[in-house]
């Protein structure tokens, strides 16, 4: 009997911190078929967009436990394409994105922090072309059908990573400000 | 004494002559350039504005003929040489809008709008279509060798004018001493 009371206590505790555990325990992959990656850069004044058409991505997000999130996005920088064969050779040059030496730009989460339900503030690294840089980037976070839309505009400057380095340096050319617009579709549960 | 075009008129013609002729050479030298480069960019730029900037010309050169008279053609004039003229100038009137337009056109289909000057952004009237942008861009090369036909055509004439029966012709368009009557 008194073998019992004492376990009984403790068999509850176990049910109810199991019940209490967030539903998601696995962090959800990133549904590219579903999501984009494009990214808006200024021409002598004319602002024009090309997308990256293959990109991976884990997304842990638990709103009760945001210092738990998690986020990686890896993006496969030869995919990027304007829509014009000359300009999508000529990115993968090394004064652009040198995509033979480094063919893949990546974004980890450090931090998150929780403004409203749909308003998140995401902090993290950015690695381009082998230079990486902190970044904050307000996201917003719709759920429908159990998926999860993260979208947001992230504003960085290319010379930061050498990004059109030598005759490409000028700013009147190329802006500096280049800014990445992502929506982020998590694969169904 | 011949009449000839005010100096407003005349102005005009040869600012917007040397303005096609600059643009015409552009338009040349920048679709030969392979790939993607600076010059190439600041070129296509610059012959973008230099475009946006005759168009305009053009419209202030239409209204001006709209409102004013041109100079009466010498008395001795064959009808047909009227007739000719009468017809190149109005095709060339007509390119002066169609040439322009045609480009302009064609780098919205392109994906690229046009920012005159790099900070004047300019209606963008219709949205990236790439499979639009190859026909338009064929009008545009059309109309520019139709420009380019005409304006030779007239330069002949000019010239037969000048040393086939010396009626000084060339002297309408030229800021010579001369009768300007109201209506010039």
């Amino acid at each position: 009997m008194m073998k019992m009371l004492t376990v009984l206590p403790l068999f509850l505790f176990a049910v109810v911190a199991w019940a209490g555990q967030p539903q998601q325990v696995e962090p959800r992959s990133v549904d590219t078929a579903s999501s984009t990656i494009a990214v808006v850069f200024t021409q002598m004044g004319v602002d024009v967009d090309a997308t990256f058409t293959r990109f991976s991505g884990e997304i842990y997000f638990d709103a009760a436990a945001p210092e738990a999130t998690t986020a990686t996005v890896t993006v496969d920088v030869g995919s990027f394409d304007f829509g014009y064969p000359e300009y999508n050779t000529e990115v993968a040059k090394p004064t652009w994105f040198n995509t033979p030496k480094f063919s893949t730009a990546q974004f980890e989460l450090t931090s998150v922090a929780v403004k409203t339900a749909t308003s998140l503030v995401a902090k993290g690294q950015l690695s381009i072309k082998g230079k990486t840089r902190k970044v904050t980037v307000p996201v917003n976070l719709r759920t429908e059908n159990g998926r999860e839309h993260f979208v947001g505009e992230l504003k960085i400057n290319r010379l930061d990573f050498k990004v059109g380095e030598g005759e490409w340096r000028k700013t009147d050319l190329v802006a500096d400000d280049v800014t990445v617009r992502f929506n982020l579709t998590t694969a169904q549960p | 004494m011949l009449q000839r075009y005010s100096l407003f008129a005349i102005f005009l013609h040869w600012l917007m002559a040397l303005g096609i002729v600059l643009a015409f050479g552009m338009g040349l030298t920048m679709t030969d350039i392979p790939g993607i480069t600076p010059t190439k960019l600041r070129l296509y730029n610059w012959h973008k504005w230099l475009g946006v900037t005759l168009l305009a010309l053009a419209a202030i050169r239409l209204l001006w003929r709209l409102f004013h008279t041109a100079p009466p053609l010498p008395d001795g004039m064959p009808v047909w040489q009227r007739r000719a003229s009468s017809a190149v100038h109005f095709l060339l009137y007509l390119l002066l809008f169609a040439v322009p337009l045609s480009g302009y056109f064609y780098s919205l289909a392109a994906g690229f709008p046009v920012v005159y000057l790099g900070v004047v952004h300019l209606p963008v009237l219709i949205e990236k279509n790439v499979a639009l942008s190859e026909i338009v861009k064929d009008v545009h090369f059309v109309l520019n060798w139709c420009l380019a036909t005409l304006v030779f055509a007239h330069l002949l004439a000019v010239l037969k004018h000048s040393f086939i029966g010396n009626d000084g012709i060339i002297r309408r368009m030229l800021p010579v001493r001369a009768d300007i009557s109201d209506q010039a």
